[in-house]
């Protein structure tokens, strides 16, 4: 059961193809006492919604795939209708340790931050390939000069939130560059932001599934279009 | 007369009618019939008189040359459509992606009740 003192955290997982993974990370994360969990299943062509399910986790389904930003905003969606108090982001591809939720957590319970950020940066021990580091330098950069905030891990896909985050955060692009996007925003809804230093894995197939060269592309055309044409 | 100055006016004739016919059927808005009816009767009159129009386009716009002009103006109004379709299509992504979300939590509610 979840702990008492969790009862008013979801932890959201946006998911597509990830019936591999999905099993074990559902595991970890009981064993740390969160039972609120949600799977946003982003129309995956495996199982993963009906693992999911099996392993006592609440599923939404997507009927056409629409990428982790359209995910993670129906999560946060879910968390506003069901009136949760705080929500964790946490990827499904078991890259992040959820041992680390209870930092986030900690953190953000100190009541000074809205929004605290897993950074895989800060931790010497992580091992990161090269290109995820130039990759997440850039759009560091991209983000520090749109927003005017100096984030060291924008990418990441762990982040905690607290109610206020949760009503106030709306993100309008759906594919990776949601993550900037989510930085951005949340400066111009002055919302606080802090880091905690997280442990993260990568694996063959995790570094596949990530972001690349398009990506960096694309985050800026949908910054561009989504924070200075339409706002 | 030029070949080109009787097939281009059948051609934008056509086109013209095929823009009248979406607003009929309430495809298009007034100010979109509006904007095409203008485009297609200007390609209709550059190509029946194709110099007087061009050399006074390009005195007005100040070049020497009326091909120029023309290929000037021709670049502004294919960027323009370009931008205008790039802002569509990045609404009706939007717009799925709504209708995606509210299709998801609404099957969560029928499940939960």
């Amino acid at each position: 059961m979840n702990s008492p003192k969790h009862d008013n955290t979801l932890i959201v997982i946006p998911a597509y193809n990830e019936a591999t993974h999905i099993e074990s990370l559902l595991k970890k994360i009981r064993q740390q006492g969160f039972d609120r969990i949600l799977i946003v299943d982003d129309a995956s062509e495996d199982d993963t919604a009906a693992i999911a399910r099996a392993n006592g986790a609440r599923v939404i389904r997507h009927v056409i795939n629409r990428g982790p930003g359209a995910a993670t905003q129906s999560g946060i969606e879910y968390a506003r209708m069901h009136n949760y108090a705080r929500m964790v982001t946490i990827d499904a591809d078991n890259q992040h340790d959820p041992e680390d939720i209870a930092k986030l957590l900690e953190r953000l319970d100190r009541g000074d931050v809205d929004l605290v950020i897993g950074n895989r940066f800060m931790r010497g021990d992580n091992f990161i390939p090269r290109s995820r580091v130039i990759y997440n330098g850039i759009a560091n950069l991209i983000t520090f000069l749109f927003s005017r905030h100096w984030i060291s891990d924008t990418q990441s896909g762990m982040k905690a939130l607290n109610r206020k985050a949760i009503e106030n955060t709306q993100l309008g692009t759906d594919g990776f560059e949601f993550c900037s996007e989510w930085v951005i925003k949340a400066g111009l809804m002055h919302l606080r932001i802090a880091e905690v230093p997280i442990k993260v894995y990568y694996t063959e197939e995790s570094r596949k599934k990530g972001q690349g060269f398009l990506t960096g592309i694309r985050t800026l055309s949908s910054l561009f279009h989504q924070l200075l044409l339409r706002h | 007369m030029e070949t080109y100055q009787i097939l281009v006016p059948i051609v934008a004739l056509a086109f013209w009618a095929y823009t009248i016919f979406q607003f009929i059927k309430g495809r298009s808005s007034i100010v979109e019939l509006l904007f095409w009816s203008l485009f297609w009767l200007l390609t209709i009159a550059l190509a029946l008189f194709p110099d007087s129009i061009t050399d006074r386009l390009a005195r007005w716009l100040g070049m020497k040359s009326n091909i120029n002009a023309l290929v000037f103006l021709a670049l502004g109004i294919l960027f323009f459509l370009q931008f205008r379709l790039y802002f569509l299509i990045k609404r009706q992504n939007s717009i799925i992606s709504e209708l995606v979300r509210k299709l998801a939590l609404k099957e969560d509610e029928k499940d939960e009740a």
